[in-house]
């Protein structure tokens, strides 16, 4: 077809080959620099791209995107740092799998579910962007509300040490969630005046701090004791088998889809997606037994999200012209200054660049693949870095990342904070995850209730105005029954199959 | 400094003295000619866009960079310090160093709605020099597509027959296109409820999906052409010539609505009167490039150049028409 | 004790939230809407059911169900406050010296009990450090890091 000639001549531009696998180096090496987020990345490099044609500057920003997700990840599974939110829910086994000497393993997981990932999103975007679109209209505050309170019930499934502290930990955070400004009334809560907490507390130092940083503190206040002790680098275990792969492809699958379904809706972003996603995997994974502390499924179920999410965030970019989280609100950004305008009159106007993106961003998925495997033998060798030496250099480079992103020290002062709280969880054995989520969704779960009774004005019953929503409550129900019903009864019995 | 007595035995006092001299002489004549303002610019040039890049305020200042430099002979580098809907970027430029080299980009909101809505870290007024004024942004009065209202007489007619029940989406609160709706609400008497999102694009969004009424934004224009969103009225003082059948409010017959986006750099107080001045003349310049002029075209701009009195008049007046607004809709800082 | 200290601190933290924070800290409006959340609604509500979840915790550490595998995360106070003197001196520096020399001090600091590390290798993987954090984000990446007092103003 002609249409598709003209696709292929656009991406077979020499500056889009050149582009492409340039970006997703680059994007792979930030990312993978702990402290250093995707975010960053893309903010740093963005201007340098609006110089260039509108398909190498868009194909570049994107291959930086998408190396530097995957950088992220390596971040995450070998030095426990995640590089981006997303990469958080990959962490939770993909360090203990690191920590067991199956680092190649985790990464070759990571890989293989973030490729099959793209792949699955990229067939979506091109067949049903714009009924993916179209269904993500459908979303308003009320139907958001319901899948935000649905979202809630993963803080179930990474309550690793029973259901009443992983409710403390979700509950504390959706209170750490409210500090800022208030989204109807414009009033300031919990800043105490501190105009560096009118936007929240800043969410990559928390992340980082939270997560990186507590391992770091014990290891230095046991005297530089490890305290799973087996040594890190075995080069034997690199990479997966064919059945392992196949065992795990349903996981994938599912997790790819729920990354697409939930991208497609603005708004949502990756984070939720990964850990519905990995919620969803610990209910039906034939391993789901290991999750949390090294279960191939759980990376594999968030990594497969977080690709699902990647591309799928395009569509109502591209279809409509809305960005659905920061990165592609710069990318939109990029287009308008190009000359491009997304929305409706992009796919009428100008659909072979449409489609020549969506080439580009299936090549690129396949250089993150290839680039990835070849570099696991090297990048195992970072675990082998004595921990005295590493750890300095980590917590340099995550304050400098931290600062870097508002250029402001409060934020570095924040990632500290975060990691005393996070020290003090893992003595407490609160999970931090159910922090976290309980962080990400609260602005989320709160501003959408509060829109629903300003449309209402006041009447309640506006919540169960909608099919999707009703939907919702009543899978959430079923959950919460679930999830209760499990806990009053592994409440007689613990041990490994009284679980959560 | 270290005393090494064996080698000061063999200076004589008086060639000692004779360098310190000459010494300082020198010192101080370095120091005169130091510059404080001899030639503008005398350095790269700064320019804080207190957004994250690739938002609207990001684009428009790159859409005039490139100009800017070749006008001024110099670099012009842009710093993005986003968060706080603006204001802690804005607060930032105002603690630059007032040497001339750096200024700030300000959209209406940080300097004429935010400083009454809570406490910020600036002072609107006194803080800063304006510079000049480089775009207003075009903005259309859009509803849902089976709104049942055609034109602005209607959609009054309906709101006042239902008063309460007609929902307005925002930016958020305090944002230009939530007061836009205020605005309109006040001189035509209506009751609206407004609804609150976080950023243009998840309100269109919402618009889109008919979960709110109305939207007041320049995001919608594009909407508009393509037809998935009923415009209503530009409000600008001019037709927008994207949608030229779309009338202004004015020739809607709403009158009093007078109420403008626009964007424009401002330096920190106390930089000096040639780096203002030179700033002012090289905006001007740069905004009749039809490069520029192309861009802002794209961006749904109009660059409508204000030179230095007009803009800090225009500063503060919207900083006291505004302000009055929020009181009465009960928006101010306590 | 594993658990009460968890329950105890959650339910301290609730009252703490409903009776100080939240006051203290959550402006009200002159008016909230009638039938919609006002600022300071959440935030109690989740405090309210903090201290809920703490009570469910205490009483599962009292009816003394079989102990979760509780293998002590056991640490020494000492080295904790000696890292969190170091981290404090960290803080100072960046605020004092800048970034670059904060970190600078910072990694020489924490090698300082190293055993593998002879003082002039410290030296060099600290100031080698530090250098390349300058060149690869000042000059490089375009993002000015703080100078501490010797910040223009």
């Amino acid at each position: 077809m002609e249409h598709w000639l003209s696709v292929l001549s656009l991406v077979g531009d020499w500056r889009v080959l050149l582009f492409l696998p340039l970006g997703v180096v680059l994007g792979a090496v930030v990312g993978a620099i702990p402290g250093l987020t995707v975010t960053m990345a893309v903010s740093i490099l963005l201007p340098f791209t609006l110089f260039l044609d509108p398909l190498p500057g868009l194909v570049l920003l994107l291959g930086i995107y998408k190396g530097g997700l995957f950088g992220g990840s390596i971040s995450a599974i070998l030095l426990n740092v995640p590089g981006t939110p997303a990469a958080a829910c990959t962490m939770l086994d993909g360090y203990p799998l690191a920590r067991q000497g199956r680092a190649g393993e985790a990464i070759d997981v990571a890989l293989w579910a973030s490729f099959l990932g793209d792949l699955l999103s990229v067939l979506a975007l091109i067949l049903f962007a714009g009924v993916l679109a179209t269904i993500g209209l459908r979303f308003g505050p009320v139907e958001l509300f319901a899948l935000i309170l649905f979202s809630l019930t993963v803080i179930a499934a990474v309550s690793t040490s029973g259901l009443a502290r992983g409710l403390i930990g979700g509950i504390l955070g959706l209170i750490a969630g409210t500090v800022g400004l208030d989204l109807v009334y414009g009033t300031e809560r919990f800043t105490f005046g501190s105009p560096n907490l009118l936007d929240g507390i800043a969410f990559m130092p928390l992340l980082i701090g939270l997560f990186a940083l507590p391992d770091i503190f014990l290891y230095y206040a046991r005297g530089g004791v490890l305290v799973h002790t087996k040594p890190i680098a075995t080069f034997s275990n690199l990479r997966i088998g064919p059945k392992v792969l196949r065992s795990l492809l349903p996981t994938i699958g599912k997790g790819s889809t729920i990354g697409i379904m939930l991208g497609a809706i603005p708004g949502i972003g990756a984070t939720t997606a990964t850990f519905v996603s990995y919620a969803e995997a610990r209910r039906t994974a034939p391993d789901r037994a290991k999750f949390g502390s090294g279960a191939l499924s759980g990376v594999a179920a968030a990594e497969s999200a977080n690709s699902g999410t990647g591309a799928a965030t395009l569509i109502p970019l591209l279809a409509l012209g809305i960005p659905g989280d920061i990165v592609t609100a710069m990318l939109l950004g990029a287009f308008y200054f190009h000359g491009l305008a997304p929305g409706p009159l992009l796919f009428q106007n100008d659909l072979d660049l449409v489609h020549g993106l969506y080439l580009t961003l299936l090549i690129s998925s396949a250089i993150v693949f290839l680039v990835g495997r070849y570099m696991t033998v090297h990048l195992q060798r970072i675990s082998e870095i004595p921990l005295d030496l590493m750890y300095p250099i980590v917590i340099s480079l995550t304050a400098v990342g931290a600062f870097a992103l508002s250029n402001a020290l409060f934020d570095v002062y924040v990632m500290l904070a975060a990691g005393v709280l996070g020290l003090a969880f893992k003595l407490m054995r609160i999970p931090a995850a159910a922090f976290l989520i309980g962080f990400v969704l609260s602005p989320l779960l709160e501003d959408n209730m509060r829109r629903v009774l300003l449309i209402s004005r006041g009447d309640v019953g506006a919540f169960f105005d909608s099919w999707i929503a009703l939907g919702f409550y009543a899978t959430t129900l079923g959950v919460v029954v679930t999830i209760v019903a499990r806990a009053l009864q592994g409440g007689g019995k613990r041990g490994s199959a009284g679980q959560l | 400094m270290e005393r090494q007595p064996e080698r000061d035995t063999t200076r004589r006092p008086a060639t000692f003295g004779l360098t310190v001299v000459v010494a300082t002489l020198m010192a101080g004549a370095v120091a005169w000619t130091s510059p404080a303002a001899a030639e503008w610019p005398d350095g790269s040039v700064r320019v804080i866009v207190p957004y994250a890049p690739g938002g609207t305020s990001d684009n428009t200042m790159r859409a005039v960079q490139p100009a800017l430099e070749e006008i001024l002979g110099t670099e012009v580098t842009i710093e993005n310090i986003s968060g706080g809907g603006g204001t802690i970027g804005i607060a930032r430029a105002a603690d630059q160093r007032a040497d001339g080299n750096n200024f700030g980009f300000v959209p209406t909101a940080t300097l004429t709605i935010a400083p009454h809505m809570n406490t910020v870290a600036y002072d609107p007024i006194d803080g800063f020099e304006p510079v000049g004024r480089m775009a207003e942004s075009y903005g259309a009065l859009a509803v849902r597509k089976d709104f049942p209202a055609d034109t602005v007489e209607e959609f009054i007619a309906y709101a006042r027959a239902n008063p309460g029940e007609v929902t307005v989406g925002s930016a958020g609160i305090g944002t230009i296109t939530h007061l836009y709706s205020e605005i309109f609400a006040d001189v035509t008497d209506v009751d609206l409820t407004h609804v609150p999102f976080k950023g243009s694009g998840e309100a269109m969004n919402n618009l889109l999906g008919g979960h709110v009424d109305a939207l007041f934004d320049p995001v919608v224009l594009r909407q508009a052409q393509a037809d998935t969103v009923k415009p209503l009225a530009i409000l600008n003082q001019e037709r927008w010539e994207g949608l030229p059948e779309i009338p202004t409010m004015q020739e809607a017959g709403v009158e009093g609505f007078d109420v403008a986006s626009w964007f424009g750099i401002v330096a920190p107080a106390g930089t000096p009167d040639a780096a203002v001045e030179g700033m002012a003349q090289a905006l001007d310049e740069a905004l009749q490039d039809p490069a520029v002029q192309e861009r802002f075209a794209d961006l749904g701009l109009m660059p409508v150049f204000l030179p230095t009195d007009d803009f800090a008049e225009l500063i503060a007046a919207d900083h006291e028409n505004y302000g009055s607004i929020l009181a009465r809709v009960g928006l101010i800082a306590q | 004790m594993q658990r009460s200290l968890p329950a105890a601190l959650a339910i301290a933290f609730g009252l703490f939230l409903l009776f100080v924070a939240i006051p203290a800290g959550v402006k009200t409006p002159m008016h909230v809407q009638p039938g919609s959340l006002g600022p300071a609604d959440l935030p109690r509500y989740l405090a309210v059911m903090l201290i809920c979840a703490g009570a469910i915790l205490l009483a599962e550490s009292v009816l003394g169900n079989s102990t979760d595998s509780g293998q002590a995360t056991a640490m020494s106070w000492r080295r904790a406050g000696l890292l969190a003197g170091k981290l404090l001196v960290f803080i100072i520096a960046l605020n004092v010296l800048g970034m670059v020399p904060a970190i600078f001090c910072f990694v020489l600091l924490m090698l300082w009990g190293s055993p593998d590390h002879s003082l002039p290798k410290r030296l060099a993987i600290a100031t080698l450090f530090a250098a390349t954090i300058y060149v690869v984000f000042v000059e490089l990446g375009n993002t000015p890091l703080p100078l501490g007092l010797f910040e223009q103003r």
